[in-house]
């Protein structure tokens, strides 16, 4: 407005000047005064419609400019350097935030925002300023009057004076707030996806190795990997004589994956309870005859999934120590030989789960010796790569059990693992890696064996405690000493009375089966229940400065036998275990 | 449950009935125990009679000593046999409270 204003007032004393000179003019001897006071008059005339037209034109600039900002998809403001408040305010940054520019020119960002997002943009100005240099902002917070908290994307640039000074600073900014809302929407998902797919492998694939087998130990390892793969195991006790053992990987990733290993387990519990009614007593199905069966009932929908299972069956015949196994294209078995320290790859020559319809199942046969290991795994484990892209391998893997084949099957895994996580040199892998060792022990038979029945009720706490002292006192020599008795009772107590209060909530009228067996070394105790099994990391430790009245039942346990587990027994049951060396 | 109780002067003597205090009677204990101790400054537990205790008749008698702490008095227990004693120092609870071998020594104690 300020420049139209002057020129018209020059407009305006220019022609004041015209009429001047000619009210005055008629002389002929002023003539050439005359002539040069018109000459400069003309002089002044042209310098002025010059003026008028580089000013029509900067005006046309400036509205183009104007126009130009103003029609701008994207939030500009421009403030002054000096005082940091607006002088420009374009219509994006008034729709977006709801603040009109009328309100926003000459104004600051304390004037209109919560003062702690306010003291943010001033900080970021002067650095801007001071530096002298654009600068991103990738996310920031702000308070806008109609829509919420939003989050822009903005970049501050500053404009230097012709003395170098910082004059204005420019700001435009993208609302990000739908971007940031579908990405963090999009991460959730996959979160859940992966939460559903371990809670999948944790309670559908993924079984806890069988703690009570006489003549077998079995440990297993499960790392899950950022996407399930459907990696899955499970157990079956026929009766302490045979223990089978199912390890498989279903192609593919993620829920899919997972639910579809979930089924083929099902398949294969399906097909051997079937089998099993149709076997004579005291006889077992052929694993071969279970995978066949297990096969042909998923065979279909397998291939109409386009999808296929890698499997391995091994039954583990533990009183004529003997291996059965079926091998559909799984990673090679391998056996470690206690009489050699050797291992071997055991392989075997049927296809995959889900590629042919015709399939017949072959079973390979082999001894096995009490100390053997057998390790069945996942290719997650053998496909574990190095810094440089190289596989974990194969031999790595025979070579660790050759190394540590002679120890507990714990351990055997644990070193594994601490090789794998050395070798990939982190503690997450791309795959699931599983892992399960079998190893064949020499069998004991105890010397002694009881068993009581009692309910739930916490009066029958005395009568737990009666069958402990009465199993002590018919014990083969060596006898126990009273201390000794007391410790087990106290022991025997502290697990019936948590079984009868938590896992069964207090209800009196379920059942509890004790169980004792005794060896030469040890006296094993097992309390088993249908109750709510319990997870004995979640409980913490008790508090030994008399501020708690509860809370000491399971220290008391550890304390007073030698070695207790919470697992499930061959039946299903929940059992804790106890054992009390002699 | 039956509870004999004594009191000398500011402290009363209650007798742990029975043989075990363990999960099935804790709890009854508990109830029971609670207003001679309401009515009472200080008190002794005897315990001579208990053979076994396990972590929920601790539990009991821990709450006992809360409650008399809570109004400025103090427990003793007394006469305590040895597989009880077994389980109190399992779980230090030996070192919490203070035990005396017999009932007057707990009587005396408090007056010291």
């Amino acid at each position: 407005m300020g420049s139209k204003a002057s020129r018209k007032t020059r407009n305006g004393s220019a022609a004041r000047g015209v009429a001047q000179t000619a009210s005055s003019g008629g002389g002929r001897r002023r003539f050439e005064p005359k002539s040069e006071l018109q000459r400069q008059l003309a002089e002044l005339r042209r310098a002025e419609e010059a003026l008028a037209r580089r000013t029509a034109e900067l005006e046309d600039a400036r509205n183009f400019l104007d126009s130009v900002l103003e029609n701008l998809p994207v939030m500009l403001f421009v403030k002054d350097a000096r005082d940091l408040r607006f002088v420009r305010w374009n219509r994006a940054e008034e729709e977006a935030l709801g603040i009109d520019r009328s309100v926003a020119i000459g104004r600051s960002d304390y004037d209109f925002f919560p003062e702690e997002q306010a003291r943010f943009f001033e900080a970021k100005d002067r650095a801007v300023l001071t530096g002298g240099q654009l600068v991103d902002i990738p996310e920031e917070a702000i308070q806008t009057a109609h829509r919420g908290l939003r989050f822009l994307h903005t970049i501050k640039v500053p404009v230097l004076g012709a003395d170098g000074a910082p004059k204005y600073l420019v700001g435009i900014s993208e609302d990000i707030t739908e971007r940031k809302r579908a990405q963090e929407e999009l991460a959730r998902a996959r979160e859940q996806e992966a939460e559903i797919g371990f809670r999948i492998q944790q309670t559908l694939l993924l079984d806890q190795p069988p703690g009570d087998v006489p003549g077998v130990r079995v440990a297993a390892l499960t790392i899950p990997s950022q996407r399930i793969d459907g990696d899955f195991y499970d157990f079956f006790n026929h009766n302490d004589v045979c223990l089978d053992v199912i390890v498989g990987d279903v192609m593919g990733k993620g829920i899919p994956a997972a639910l579809l290993g979930a089924a083929t387990k099902s398949h294969f519990l399906q097909a051997l309870s079937r089998l099993l009614s149709l076997s004579p007593p005291g006889t077992l199905p052929e694993p071969k005859d279970i995978v066949t069966l297990a096969h042909s009932e998923m065979v279909r929908r397998l291939i109409e999934l386009e999808s296929f299972v890698t499997l391995c069956y091994v039954r583990c015949d533990l009183v004529n120590r003997r291996l059965d196994m079926v091998d559909c294209g799984h990673t090679n078995t391998i056996h470690f030989r206690a009489s050699t320290g050797e291992c071997q790859l055991l392989r075997g020559e049927n296809l995959p789960l889900g590629v042919s319809e015709r399939e017949i199942h072959e079973q390979l046969s082999m001894a096995l010796e009490p100390g053997d290991v057998l390790l069945l795994y996942s290719d997650g484990l053998t496909e574990t790569r190095n810094a440089g892209g190289e596989l974990f391998g194969i031999e790595r893997l025979a070579e660790c059990v050759r190394l540590h084949g002679h120890r507990d099957p714990k351990e055997l895994i644990e070193a594994i693992r601490l090789s794998a996580v050395a070798y990939s040199q982190s503690e997450t892998f791309a795959d699931d890696l599983t892992c399960v060792a079998v190893r064949m022990e020499e069998r004991e038979v105890p010397l002694l064996r009881r068993e009581l029945e009692i309910s739930s009720a916490l009066e029958e706490l005395a009568r737990a405690r009666a069958f402990v002292r009465e199993l002590c006192s018919g014990l083969p020599a060596p006898r126990l000493d009273e201390r000794t008795v007391e410790q087990l009772e106290l022991a025997v107590t502290e697990a019936a009375s948590n079984i009868m209060r938590h896992a069964y909530h207090g209800r009196p009228d379920r059942r509890i089966l004790l169980g004792a067996d005794v060896f030469s070394d040890r006296l094993v105790l097992r309390l088993h229940h249908l109750g709510q099994s319990f997870d004995p990391s979640a409980v913490r430790p008790p508090a030994f400065d008399g501020s708690q009245e509860g809370g000491f039942g399971m220290y008391i346990i550890t304390q007073t036998v030698d070695q207790v587990r919470y697992h499930r027994d061959q039946r299903g049951r929940n059992c804790i275990t106890m054992v009390k060396k002699r | 449950m039956e509870l004999a109780s004594e009191t000398v002067g500011e402290v009363t003597i209650v007798v742990v009935p029975g043989d075990q205090l363990d999960a099935s009677n804790a709890k009854d204990f508990k109830r029971d125990v609670a207003p001679l101790l309401e009515t009472c400054r200080h008190a002794v537990l005897d315990l001579s009679a208990l053979r076994f205790v396990d972590s929920s008749g601790l539990g009991a008698i821990l709450s006992c000593s809360r409650l008399l702490h809570a109004k400025g008095g103090d427990l003793k227990l007394c006469a305590m046999t040895r597989p009880v004693r077994a389980l109190f120092e399992l779980v230090r609870m030996h070192k919490i409270f203070d035990i005396h071998p017999t009932r007057e020594e707990a009587l005396r104690a408090f007056y010291r």
